[in-house]
């Protein structure tokens, strides 16, 4: 019987799971702070509105699946029609949801495959060509904690508590 | 690939738009807060700039305990926040790149004297501390909108720059 192992390893989603998990847990407390009045609301007439910023947030999560299974991303094929929440409730689900399959899609990746190459592109235009494991944490991670930033001044300017996020807020958790 | 290699990487790459950011804050600005229990923009970019500077002691000391004193920054020009900003990284790069695998697995704490708010492993907070830095950043980029400063383009195109 061959006795060579073909089990593979997956560490390295291991650990993103953990991150994803604990980083989702902030950012549903965040986006549950969202009322539906205010979706059109924007400080500045370049920002995003509310409403766009928080669903941006949550879509995000969905960017995990198509980075671990394909090989790319190519925008002329995409029929890109973004999530429009008609409540918070309906906006907090919609985290829930990419949420949930990010952490499916993440279950499946090997190690190995996170040194493939994966692109995005616009029919022959490649915009950049970069490991899985940089995607992931760039594009799709660091991502999410950057527009999340934006949404936290976003609630502050509204008045809305601003939960504890990486260690106390002005308004909650203090040490 | 040890550890330290994503990393480094990942700093050295998160640095770029880290940096641009801070060359736009005039000094005039530095005062200025978009509301009454926000920082001030000094006070936010200071942060922003220090946090890479974070790796020395999360890798090389094993603790921070603020009963001992931590001097913020405070630059009073552009170029005295980029000046600390070059200077935080380097020092923060030096660690992280002499960081071996074993030392990721040491327990690090954050302290105030008898007080402990966080203890976890140098992996977690190396990991912690680069997430941090970039949701304050991005906190940061609505300051800038605010103040009509044109936003870099970070992981995409902003509003101002960088259209695809």
């Amino acid at each position: 019987m061959d006795s060579t192992s073909t089990a593979k390893t997956n560490n390295i989603a291991a650990g993103l799971i953990k991150e994803l998990e604990q980083e989702a847990a902030v950012t549903r407390k965040l986006l549950e702070r969202v009322p539906a009045e205010k979706f059109d609301w924007k400080p500045h007439e370049k920002s995003m509105p509310m409403g766009r910023l928080a669903t941006h947030v949550a879509e995000m999560h969905g960017w995990t699946k198509p980075t671990v299974d394909d090989p790319e991303l190519d925008f002329a094929k995409m029929d890109y029609k973004p999530f429009e929440p008609k409540t918070t409730e309906e906006l907090v689900a919609h985290l829930d949801k990419n949420v949930n399959e990010a952490i499916e899609a993440l279950k499946n990746a090997s190690d190995e495959a996170w040194f493939e190459d994966w692109s995005l592109r616009n029919g022959e235009q490649i915009y950049f060509t970069i490991p899985k494991i940089a995607v992931m944490r760039g594009m799709v991670l660091n991502h999410i904690v950057h527009h999340r930033g934006q949404l936290s001044v976003y609630l502050r300017l509204n008045d809305i508590p601003v939960p504890a996020m990486y260690g106390p807020s002005a308004d909650e958790g203090q040490m | 690939m040890a550890i330290k290699d994503g990393f480094v990487k990942e700093v050295e790459q998160e640095s770029v738009a880290t940096r641009k950011m801070l060359e736009r804050i005039p000094a005039e600005s530095f005062d200025w807060k978009p509301h009454e229990r926000s920082m001030t923009m000094k006070g936010l970019a200071g942060l922003v700039a220090d946090m890479f500077g974070w790796f020395s002691f999360m890798i090389d000391q094993d603790e921070l305990d603020f009963a001992k004193g931590y001097e913020r920054p405070d630059p009073k020009t552009t170029q005295d926040l980029v000046n600390f900003f070059d200077k935080k990284l380097a020092a923060g790069m030096e660690s992280l790149k002499n960081a071996d695998d074993a030392v990721f697995s040491e327990t690090w704490k954050l302290r105030n004297g008898d007080t402990i708010y966080w203890e976890a492993s140098k992996l977690d907070v190396v990991r912690q501390t680069i997430n941090h830095m970039v949701h304050h950043r991005g906190q940061l980029s609505v300051f800038l909108r605010l103040k009509d400063i044109p936003v870099p383009s970070i992981y995409g195109p902003s509003a101002d720059e960088g259209q695809m």
